[in-house]
């Protein structure tokens, strides 16, 4: 069985280590950002330490800002306080996400090893994809765990999440390694983005695409999803459409295992090009993927996010890639 | 036009037939390399411009071996290759990932970190060019590569190869990189292992950046010349065939950090930009940089690398403008898109339905029914015969009946009639005391119509309170905007729905009606403006037009003698656009032109001191999501570059235009007693 479920089960199930805890984390506008942060005082982490990801200026600036107040208050009088907080933009250079992590994980110096939480909640692709190939390579972290919160259930605002796509470009560390890709996998959410953008790069007949549809996408968002899957209808998708539970991200692993040249996990030849839309944990299987075979991961960075992206906080979930030394989602 | 259930427009875009170059080429129209564009084609370096949707990939990968080599196996000789034989090879900046360069340090120093950065992006590019390159000659050598080298006189038997390898591999330029690769497989590989290298590092899967690069890193568009040079004298290319390099994405390299490095002397990609720039400065007349960029990405960095010096046009590379070539000009005769649509349509519906595009010519124009001004006003009057009975009550007796009489007979020229009353109105005119005989009447002078038909018809949908209704080939032109995505997207929508209504007329051919049409159209104009938030800045382009287009919508219909007909548009001084303080405006519309959202031209001013302007429009698709003209008729508004700030800041004002003469109130209108028109 593969070591994912509810935090807290999973973390019921682990061995006890004795390495200290620390915790990578965001300080958002969303209420859920404050979720592992509570799990993770509870159970006595040695430090937490709080990325602020600053957005460019924009009509939702101000909200953005009360709100990341309100949540800090509230983690302050949950006795989490002070809270250590690094202030980071939203196109941070790779080399500033990687420090971000290094810094971190030698502020005590000692060298023992650790356990480390990279909380991908509030964290976008561009810092967690790298933050997690980092760390899953770090000898100092012995056991990873990647932690998601959802939000309270329906709670996600009916409008645009986020708005304002960049270019298309590769994410932070995945880049392509080798020749164009002859197929190319999109795991669709609400947003569509630039989506189109990446596919009109990509199209062509040569080409098989293939689209990751999490499952079941609860009420009432699979019109939404269908209507994602329709804005990017004129881009040359054929009927290649996988569905992968939306919080199970070993399974959007192998289903790219499966969709995908089985050899490309062994040999690395031609990974497919990826572009991760979806629910975070199909990121994470898409994440895992990607540092396996080299596959490159293609992104339309959104300039603006709501601040009102999701509202109240849900289950959490917890996703042990690394235990011990042992990486452990590796087929 | 003969009914077939299969839409021939269903894929929008040519690329997705590159796997099958039969139907590529029976797809692609050659119509579009004509004049200017040809100059593609010939040694030179050229940038070429289009915004979005005007073909730049389409034509830059025409010069790829394996396009080039599976036209020539299905026996297509393209002249055009014919005429410009050529060896071509390519980068496409976001395929090949360099947007991710640059984002690792390799200097603790910024100014150092930027010099190493961009000489390291030389090396990278040159080296994967060169493996292009490699990889061309390998592909000669092959099976299926077999017709383009013969067509091109190329020899690279195996003894070639390695020959021009151990040549090129004691080149200088490699500051010993590539020493003892003797053979061709061999420095394949290294040339491969070196990009292999490089990436590595940037997608930071080794610790440090290699010492080996460090120490031998080249210089931009050195080893392609050499390389050019080696192959003559190995004798597998000869000197009269040209090494056509093509680089796709350019603007790509602008994104990488001008987000956090706002000021253009510390951004990594503006450093970038300046080592392509550089290749152009190499002016090597056996190599020849065709560079597809965005227009207005274009002109922000025009420096060389390493100097200060800037590449001229003409001197170092030539423009090709898709945009200015496809465009509708003054003299329309010149203007090349209709003809170039017509051959798209019909060479798509005969790969459909067999046959000769030469059959389907004017298939699409038929079938698709016109619709006058007359028309388009009985059809929105329709159910209520009487509806837009002009009714002035300051009007004498003899005017009144002119004008029942008139709309009687015809209803576009009473409401011609009554504007041109509105008009004299506004201005304080007088009018004669009875009007005057229609032929010498002035709203029936052929310009005063034209230029107002759009918007009085807007005005009349309006007051009907219906939507437009649109019809015809000239529609779909205007429309179309001389963007053959637009247009062929206009195309698919109309047959489907055309199809889904099964409108047949008693011959049994497809005629496609103006509510049909228009359907068709508002659709296409949603999903266009829809497109604004896919790209970089959408969202605040997608509101600014939204709000421009309100803004536009209701001064026209409030100018009731349409005296500014050609408010749709707007024009500001050409030297507060390029002034400092117009930066920010010049950098949104600029944009804004790129995406599709805009159209900007020159605008020959009519103020008395002549100072130059320019002025921009809605995209012409979108015009029927806010029910305003298409067309660019009359002077556009006068903007200020104050006004546009305020337009463009973030508390988003309604956009309303100033008037010099009162156009909405009702003025008393005078008539001239003396029986003369003043």
């Amino acid at each position: 069985m593969l070591p994912w479920g509810p935090l807290e089960w999973l973390l019921s199930k682990l061995p006890l280590t004795g390495h200290s805890l620390k915790v990578l984390t965001c300080l958002s506008p969303e209420d859920r950002c404050r979720a592992i942060a509570l799990i993770a005082s509870q159970r006595g982490a040695s430090s937490i330490q709080f990325l602020k990801i600053q957005d460019p200026s924009s009509r939702f600036s101000q909200k953005i800002e009360e709100k990341v107040h309100v949540n800090y208050d509230q983690l302050v009088a949950s006795n989490i306080g002070p809270l250590d907080i690094q202030t980071l933009g939203l196109f941070a250079a790779d080399e500033e996400i990687a420090l971000s992590l290094k810094r971190y994980l030698t502020i005590s110096s000692d060298s023992a090893p650790l356990e480390l939480w990279i909380d991908i909640t509030c964290m976008p692709k561009r810092f967690f994809f790298l933050l997690v190939k980092l760390a899953l390579d770090e000898n100092l972290v012995q056991t990873l765990v990647v932690t998601y919160t959802q939000p309270s259930p329906g709670r996600y605002t009916d409008e645009h999440l986020a708005e304002d796509p960049e270019d298309v470009q590769p994410l932070p560390g995945f880049g392509p390694n080798t020749e164009d890709p002859d197929t190319v996998v999109v795991a669709v959410g609400f947003e569509s983005l630039g989506l189109p953008q990446f596919l009109g790069e990509y199209r062509d007949k040569r080409r098989d695409i293939y689209l990751l549809l999490p499952f079941p996408p609860g009420q009432p968002y699979s019109r939404r999803i269908w209507s994602c899957i329709n804005n990017v209808g004129d881009s040359g998708i054929g009927p290649n459409i996988k569905r992968v539970p939306s919080i199970d991200a070993f399974e959007a692993y192998h289903q790219l295992a499966s969709i995908c040249n089985p050899h490309t996990l062994r040999t690395k030849e031609r990974p497919p090009a990826l572009a991760p839309y979806g629910p975070k944990p199909v990121s994470l299987g898409m994440c895992l993927y990607a540092i396996q075979t080299g596959a490159p991961v293609f992104y339309t960075q959104p300039r603006v996010y709501h601040p009102d992206y999701t509202i109240g906080i849900g289950k959490s979930w917890g996703y042990c890639l690394k235990l011990v030394g042992k990486q452990l989602w590796r087929v | 036009m003969k009914d077939r259930g299969q839409n021939p427009f269903q894929e929008l875009y040519l690329t997705e037939a590159l796997d099958d170059p039969e139907l590529y080429w029976n797809l692609f129209s050659p119509q579009i390399i004509t004049g200017e564009a040809e100059r593609l084609f010939r040694v030179g370096n050229i940038i070429l411009q289009g915004s979005n949707g005007t073909g730049k990939t389409m034509l830059l990968r025409l010069f790829s071996p394996e396009v080039q080599a599976t036209f020539l196996r299905h026996g297509i000789n393209s002249s055009i290759f014919k005429r410009n034989p050529c060896l071509g090879i390519g980068i496409n900046f976001i395929h090949a990932g360099f947007g991710a360069l640059g984002k690792r340090r390799v200097a603790e120093v910024d100014a150092e970190n930027i010099t190493l950065w961009s000489s390291m992006f030389a090396d990278l590019l040159n080296y994967f060019l060169v493996y292009e390159l490699l990889k061309a000659l390998k592909f000669l050598s092959s099976d299926e590569g077999a017709k383009l080298k013969r067509s091109i006189g190329a020899a690279t038997d195996g003894r070639s190869l390695d020959e021009f390898a151990n040549w090129l591999s004691q080149r200088e330029c490699w500051y010993g990189a590539l020493s003892e690769k003797s053979t061709f497989s061999s420095l394949l590989s290294a040339v491969r292992d070196r990009i292999y290298a490089y990436r590595s590092f940037v997608n930071w899967n080794i610790k440090e950046l290699p010492d080996h690069l460090k120490v031998t890193k080249s210089d931009i568009g050195v080893p392609l010349s050499e390389c050019r040079k080696g192959l003559q004298e190995c004798g597998i290319l000869k000197r009269s065939i040209p090494l056509i390099v093509t680089v796709d994405q350019y603007e790509t390299l602008f994104h990488i950090d001008y987000e956090v490095e706002k000021n253009p002397e510390r951004s990594i990609g503006r450093s970038f930009c300046r080592v392509v720039n550089s290749l152009l400065a190499t002016r090597n007349p056996k190599v020849s940089y065709k560079i597809g960029v965005r227009p207005y990405s274009w002109a922000q960095e025009l420096r060389a690398f390493g100097t200060d010096a800037r590449v001229e046009v003409g001197r170092d590379y030539q423009i090709v403008s898709l945009d200015e070539i496809l465009r509708r000009q003054e003299n329309t005769s010149a203007w090349i898109f209709p003809e170039f649509a017509r051959d798209v349509a019909s060479r798509r519906m005969a790969s459909v339905f067999g046959g000769s595009p030469s059959e389907y010519k004017d298939e699409l124009e038929k079938s698709l029914e016109r619709l006058s001004a007359e028309d388009e006003i009985e059809r929105y009057c329709r159910k209520q015969e009487d509806r837009l009975v002009p009714a002035f009550r300051d009007l004498p007796p003899a005017w009144n009946t002119m004008l029942q009489d008139l709309y009687m007979k015809n209803k576009f020229q009473s409401k011609l009639a009554e504007v041109w009353i509105n008009q004299a109105a506004g201005r304080g005119d007088s009018l004669p005391s009875k009007p005057p005989a229609s032929s010498k009447a002035k709203w029936n002078r052929k310009w005063w119509q034209k230029e107002r038909r759009e918007a009085l018809l807007m005005q009349v949908a309006s007051a009907c309170r219906q939507r437009r209704i649109y019809g015809g080939w000239e529609t779909l032109l205007t429309l179309g905007a001389s963007n053959i995505l637009i247009f062929l997207s206009l195309c698919r929508e109309i047959w489907d729905i055309a199809e889904r209504a099964r409108t047949k007329s008693k011959d049994g051919t497809l005629k496609i009606t103006p509510e049909f049409q228009s359907q068709a159209i508002r659709l296409v104009s949603e999903t266009w403006l829809k497109k604004q938030d896919e790209f970089p800045g959408g969202a605040q382009r997608r509101d600014f037009i939204t709000r421009l287009g309100i803004g536009f919508r209701k001064a026209i219909l409030t100018d009731r003698g349409l005296i500014y007909p050609g408010h749709n548009g707007f024009s500001l001084l050409l030297e507060d656009y390029e002034s400092p303080q117009g930066q920010s405006v010049r950098a949104f519309l600029d944009k804004a032109a790129d995406f599709g959202a805009l159209i900007a031209s020159k605008h020959t001013t009519k103020e008395r001191d002549g100072r130059l302007r320019k002025k921009w429009y809605l995209f012409p698709i979108l015009c029927p999501n806010f029910e305003i003209p298409a067309i660019r008729t009359k002077e556009p508004y006068y903007a200020t570059l104050d006004e546009v700030k305020l337009w463009l800041s973030t508390e988003r004002p309604a956009i309303e235009l100033r008037r010099s003469i009162e156009t909405t109130s009702s003025q008393q209108i005078l008539f001239d007693m003396g029986g003369g028109s003043k």
